[in-house]
């Protein structure tokens, strides 16, 4: 390449003057770019949940040099959903570099905790845990860190550790503890230890009386324990919190279908269905109860709502029906 | 000829393509494989090259229907390489694609 050559020359010059002229255009738009304006369409893109378009503001901003906590947090969470982990990692450590918090390392931990949906590694974990840890020493009350702490323990099965977590925020006297008492009753659930469970299901709903799922959980518990009055019972206490959830009487009706008992089976079924027409599950048992009531025009009528609904089991049950008839 | 070392065009197309990348990495979220830098730029320029081909070839095919009513009207043969006229195209073409992906990644 000979510099003297007109060729050269003219190559030269058109190329200093494309990135001039995009330089001059660069900064002649930033200029015209208000901060108030992008933080505004941001905000409103976050609540609407257009992460994409949310993302794209918040960085936007922090490339201008608006440094809020707030931004990062959002933007992070924006990333998150979005699935872009790596970014969202990122921009949380820039943050912690800046200004330090319990919220900002929960939302770190939450990031991990994120991605370790997806990679199931064991390195997510432990990223995660030992973020969360230090949103604890920094907040002890954070009760979302002691919770997710809980969750990651509870997805290896370490139900131990998760409940010893749970236990140090009783300690802290953070708020809700019975959500907490919850917490640990479910892991005792899960093991199948049904009275401790049960010791902990019932702290909890002293401690909130409209505590549906401790409720729910102790009806599962007796009706397991085959105790069908107690289970009967904390489910009605369901139904006299909230009369239009449709699970207590779906259970209910399951606790006198496993006693044989096909008419009040129904009976119950019939008043979960009032609530909810289309539920699958409940279409299916009412067939399956009217079929043991050799009641078979009704059963085909809710078996095929059923099936209609997406339940695998009613379009088994239909299909030998027809071969037997 | 506009960049006759075609080897050194093409280098600057790739450093154009690089900075576009920062920018539009900038504007939206780029996820999966578009995540890895190497992958995007590698996109970004081919896909450049080929919109400016492209445009570059049509614009010869108006080329030669222009220089042929030009014959027939004037009854002068125009005098010009194909293949220079081929090349021009397309580098100018590459800085006006670069330039308009570049203005699409500022915007706001």
């Amino acid at each position: 390449m000979n510099i003297k050559n007109l060729n050269y020359k003219i190559s030269l010059a058109v190329t200093i003057l494309f990135f001039l002229s995009s330089g001059i255009v660069y900064f002649v738009k930033n200029k015209h770019y208000s901060v108030d304006n992008f933080l505004n369409k941001a905000n409103s893109y976050f609540i609407n949940e257009n992460f994409l378009q949310s993302a794209r503001y918040y960085r936007k901003l922090i490339s201008m040099g608006f440094v809020d906590e707030n931004v990062y947090i959002n933007i992070s969470n924006s990333l998150i959903k979005l699935g872009d982990y790596k970014k969202a990692k990122d921009y949380l450590k820039e943050a912690l570099n800046n200004h330090p918090s319990s919220e900002l390392y929960y939302l770190l931990g939450y990031t991990y905790y994120a991605k370790l949906q997806i990679s199931f590694l064991h390195e997510d974990a432990e990223e995660s845990i030992k973020y969360l840890q230090k949103s604890i020493e920094m907040d002890k009350k954070n009760k979302l860190s002691y919770r997710l702490i809980g969750q990651i323990y509870e997805q290896s099965k370490n139900f131990e550790y998760a409940r010893i977590w749970y236990k140090k925020a009783l300690i802290e006297h953070i708020e809700n503890i019975s959500e907490f008492y919850g917490f640990i009753a479910y892991t005792y659930f899960e093991e199948s230890r049904w009275d401790e469970a049960i010791q902990y299901y019932k702290k909890a709903i002293d401690d909130n009386k409209n505590y549906i799922s401790a409720y729910c959980s102790m009806g599962e518990i007796y009706r397991i324990k085959k105790d069908f009055v107690n289970a009967e019972q904390y489910y009605k206490q369901v139904i006299s919190i909230n009369p239009d959830y449709v699970l207590p009487y779906y259970k209910i009706g399951n606790i006198y279908y496993e006693q044989e008992n096909y008419q009040e089976a129904v009976k119950w079924y019939q008043k979960g269905l009032e609530k909810e027409a289309n539920n699958n599950m409940i279409n299916y048992y009412i067939g399956m109860s009217y079929k043991k009531l050799n009641m078979v025009p009704e059963a085909v009528r809710y078996l095929k709502t059923a099936a209609y609904c997406g339940n695998d089991d009613a379009v088994e049950e239909l299909r030998s029906m027809i071969k037997t008839f | 000829m506009f960049y006759k070392n075609k080897i050194s065009f093409f280098i600057v197309l790739g450093i154009i393509s690089f900075i576009l990348y920062y920018f539009i990495d900038q504007q939206i979220v780029l996820i999966g494989l578009l995540n890895n830098f190497i992958i995007s730029i590698g996109i970004l320029f081919f896909l450049i090259i080929f919109i400016s081909f492209f445009s570059s070839l049509i614009m010869l095919s108006v080329m030669s229907a222009a220089s042929k009513i030009y014959t027939k009207i004037t009854g002068k043969q125009a005098r010009y390489s194909k293949k220079f006229a081929l090349w021009l195209n397309f580098t100018v073409m590459c800085y006006i694609v670069s330039f308009i992906i570049f203005l699409q990644s500022i915007t706001y």
